[in-house]
Order: structure tokens, then sequence, then C-alpha cells
């Protein structure tokens, strides 16, 4: 087509090209391949990737080192030698080691003794008349870090367990140890040495 | 592409090839994977609460979802989609984007507990991000088979919306069966989670990546030369979808019901407005291009009459492509 311009010259121009309402959609092979590869990698890392990383930063049990304070809700403990502590555990302190878990709960506002808190635990079981529990009377004993503590054990044919109570004056903690008779023959002691170790963590209520 | 050789493509008909094909099953096998995923995830469930129950609660979600799609289309100016292109959407948002999306959900709540000690905040941030961008590549995927040979906003829209449904429908599905077990009374826990989930978030995910989806095909309708000046903004649009997704989540995590739902009702009005605008748009370039360049016209009539336009714009659509073409064009092009 021959356009005469404003300045009188003449040219060849093409007619101006119409466009479609959308043009003819062709992807590439190129971008067809680049899309799976782009889905595939995505949908691999948030399926399998990120769960990974979700049970590598969960924290694994460990073997507690001999010594060392082991502490949760407001409560701390040595533990004797080869006690792991449960990583699922969170907010409380669970210990386990040959057949015994020890468990214990995070410290409360409390003024009351620690006795009086073993006698109503021992409480609950006299009224459980489905079980014969042979349930002793509470010792009091006094923990390294100046708690004022007492313990009392309730036992069933199969399993022994030993209920305990922590007190500062202000702050209470319990704790539970359960085991077969076997074992707590083996750690009772260990158990015993423990639960003489128990403090509160300073700051904490 | 110059007009002629639009016209010399097959209406109605897109060219695949090994890529598209490989697409598809790409497609089919992660769906696959996650509606086996989904299945042993609910299967307790189910068994807990019966399957009366469970019908019930799938029946009225899939109502719910047709619904929207039906809406969807209702709004649109075309009325001919590819029903394997829409199935495979639906098992793609349904089964592929919800189980992969819980599974990375969960993941990153724990190793933010983990790592962080505290998850709470992750409920508005990941699910944004992993479920938007899993169905933004579904909508991808599904453009680049090519469902349509000609894709503009209101496909990438519809595309979108379809995709999002099929997630809508199956999570809240599996909402109602967690419901089940902590309300004993069925028909409860499906009203409930019907509000919850259906009337307070109205067409969350269709109207999130309905957006998205337009978006796409926006870049795609622009052509090659102005495609990556399009990028920029379609992505600005994905965002914009998140930042809505992960508001509405914020909002119903902090018991803000009338602002969730001033909100989700926002969104979908905005989804409306680009749906007319873009409708106003095409109309305008189609009535253009049908006036201009006669010699194109039967490939336009016959795509319009295969695609079977609805409503006021389709007859315009009509009446534009019979006008341009000559008598002896309408007698070759008449149906027989």
């Amino acid at each position: 087509m021959d356009m005469v311009t404003e300045r009188g010259v003449t040219s060849e121009v093409s007619p101006p090209e119409v466009q479609p309402p959308s043009a003819a959609w062709r992807p590439t092979a190129l971008a067809q391949w680049s899309a799976i590869g782009v889905v595939v990698a995505w949908c691999a890392l948030l399926a399998f990737g990120l769960p990974w990383l979700a049970t590598a930063t969960t924290p694994q049990d460990q073997v507690v080192e001999s010594g060392s304070r082991v502490a949760a809700g407001g409560v701390e403990v040595s533990p004797p030698e080869g006690w792991v502590r449960d990583a699922d555990v969170t907010g409380s302190i669970k210990l386990t080691k040959g057949g015994v878990n020890v468990l214990i709960f995070p410290a409360s506002e409390s003024t009351d003794s620690p006795v009086d808190i073993v006698e109503a635990r021992m409480e609950i079981f006299r009224g459980d008349t489905s079980t014969a529990y042979e349930i002793g009377e509470p010792r009091q004993f006094s923990t390294d870090y100046g708690l004022s503590a007492a313990s009392a054990a309730v036992l069933t044919p199969e399993r022994a367990s030993v209920l305990y109570a922590f007190s500062d004056g202000a702050r209470l903690a319990e704790a539970q140890a359960n085991a077969s008779h076997a074992a707590w023959d083996e750690l009772g002691a260990e158990i015993d040495q423990m639960m003489a170790t128990v403090g509160f963590a300073e700051g904490a209520s | 592409m110059s007009a002629a050789e639009v016209a010399a493509v097959p209406a109605g008909r897109a060219r695949r090839g090994p890529g598209a094909i490989a697409i598809v099953a790409t497609m089919l096998v992660i769906s696959a994977l996650g509606a086996v995923g989904f299945w042993n995830a609910s299967e307790l469930r189910i068994r807990v609460a019966g399957m009366g129950p469970t019908i019930a609660a799938g029946a009225v979600w899939a109502l719910y979802g047709a619904a929207l799609i039906l809406i969807i289309v209702l709004l649109q100016r075309f009325g001919r989609r590819p029903g394997w292109a829409v199935l495979l959407g639906l098992a793609w948002g349904g089964f592929a984007c919800v189980y992969v999306a819980g599974t990375a959900n969960t993941a990153v709540s724990t190793v933010a507990d983990n790592v962080l000690g505290s998850s709470d905040w992750t409920v508005w941030i990941s699910p944004t991000i992993v479920e938007e961008s899993l169905k933004a590549l579904g909508v991808i995927l599904l453009v680049l088979i090519p469902v349509l040979w000609r894709i503009g906003p209101l496909d990438g829209l519809f595309l979108g919306a379809v995709v999002g449904a099929g997630f809508q429908v199956v999570e809240n599905f599996s909402f109602t069966l967690a419901a089940f077990s902590t309300e004993p009374d069925a028909v409860q826990a499906i009203w409930v989670t019907l509000f919850l989930r259906g009337v307070l978030g109205v067409f969350s995910h269709v109207v999130y990546s309905g957006l998205i989806g337009a978006a796409i095909g926006w870049v795609v309708a622009a052509g090659p030369a102005r495609r990556a000046g399009r990028v920029a903004l379609a992505v600005l649009v994905g965002l914009a979808a998140m930042a809505l997704h992960g508001w509405t989540n914020w909002a119903a995590t902090a018991d803000l019901l009338v602002p969730h739902m001033v909100v989700s009702a926002a969104g979908f009005v905005v989804l409306v407005l680009v749906i007319v605008r873009a409708r106003i748009s095409e109309n305008a370039r189609l009535t253009a291009w049908a006036q201009s360049d006669a010699a194109i016209v039967p490939d336009l009539y016959r795509e319009t009459l295969a695609e079977h336009p609805r409503g006021r714009a389709g007859r315009l659509q009509r009446r534009l492509a019979l006008a341009a073409v000559t008598e002896a064009e309408q007698e070759q092009l008449a149906p027989r």
C-alpha cells in the first residue's frame, strides 16, 4: 500500500495488522517441560522436604549427662547416669530407664504442705475399691536444694508407683515414678537419689 | 502471530504434543497420590462418623462446589469448556493441592514449634503461600496443555475458579469429617461447618484462584512481546490474592466473623468486577476484529458457534460474526 506522508513523500507501508481477540496460544515444548519440572520440584519440596525438615528439627530423646540439671515447668532435677529424657514431653520432665519412668510436673503457686498433698492423693486410691492397692504411709524428706518433700508408695500386684510432692512454702511441684516391682528393686535407690536433687528454677513460678 | 495464521488454526482444537500429554500425566499422577493420601488421612474419621453422615457431608459440599462453578460459568462470556479439563482442574485442586498443602502446612507448623517455640502465626502465612502457589501452578499446567487454543483473562479466571472450587469442596469436606468427632449431631456438624466455611468464607478459594487465574490468562493473552511486562503485574495480583487469603485466615482464627465475611465478600465483588471488565474488553476487541478483517471471520464464526456463548454478549458476537461473513461464506458454513 502506498501512503503519502505530510511532507508529500510517497512510501510503501504495510496495512495495520488487526489483532484477533486473543492470539492463538501455542505453548512451546520448553515451557511445558519446564512447568512440569517446577511443579514436580515444588510438590516434592512441600510433600517431602518440609516433613523431613520437621522431623530433623524435632528434638530426639537424649541420654542425660550424669550430674547435669534437667529443667521444665519451673522444676529442675539431676538424674543419675543412664536416664533418658523424653523429647516429646514438653512443659514437664519425663525420664526413663530400664522400664522405670519418672514424671515431674510443673510447679505451681501453693502453700500446701507436701505431706497434705500426698495424703490427698492417697485418699483417691483408698476410695478406689476396684483394685487391690497396697498404700504406704507418707514419708517426709528434704532435697539438696532446700525443698521440703514427701512421698508415698502405691503398689498393685504388678506395678509400683511412688508419688512425690515438693514445696518451698510458696511453690509446689508433684512427681510420680512408675515401674514393675523388678525394675523398682533395681532402680529404686537411683530414683530416691534423683528425687533428692529436685529444686525450683530461679525466677520460675 | 498474524490474523491469517490465527485463522489457520482449527477452530476449537488446540495443538497438543508430548509435552501436553506429560502435563496431563503429571497432574493425574499427583492428583491420584493426593487422593490416596487424603483417603488414608480420612479413613479413620469416616469409620468413626459412619457412611451416612459422610455421604451427606460429601453431597452438601459437592452441591456447594457445583453452585460455585455454575455462578462462574453464568458470569462468563463462554459456555464451552472441555469437560475433561474441568475434571482435571477439580482433581488437581481437590486432591493434589489439598493433600500436598495439608502435609506442608503441618510440617511448617511443626518446624515453627521446634525452632521458634510457637506456631499459631503460621496459620495465616503458610496456607496462604503453599495453597495459592499450588493452585496457581495447576492453572498454569492447564493453560500449557493447552486446554483452549485461545487463552484470555476470562479463560484463566475460569480455570482458576475450577481449581479453587475443587480445593474448597474437598478441604471443607475434610473439615466436616473433623467436626463429626467433636459434634455428635451430624446434621449440626454439617450446618456449622457449612456456615463457618461456606457462608463466612464465601467462595474463598474460588475467589483467590480465580483472580490469580485471570492474571495468568491476561499474561498469556498478551502475546510474546508484551508478556514479560505483564508477568510482574500478574505476580502482584498473586501476592494480593495471597494477602486476601492470609487476612481472612487471620480474621477467622481471631473470631472476627464480621470483618472476615466483609473481606471475603469484597474479594468476590472484585472477582465479579474483573469478569465484567474482561467481558467488556473482549467484546470490544471482538467487535473491532470482526468489523475490520472479514477474511478471517469465518473462523471466528466457527469458534463462536462452537463455544455456544450465552446471554447478550453471546448474541452480540454471533450477530457480529454473521454480519461480517459474506452470503457465500454463510451458505458454506451453515450447519447441515
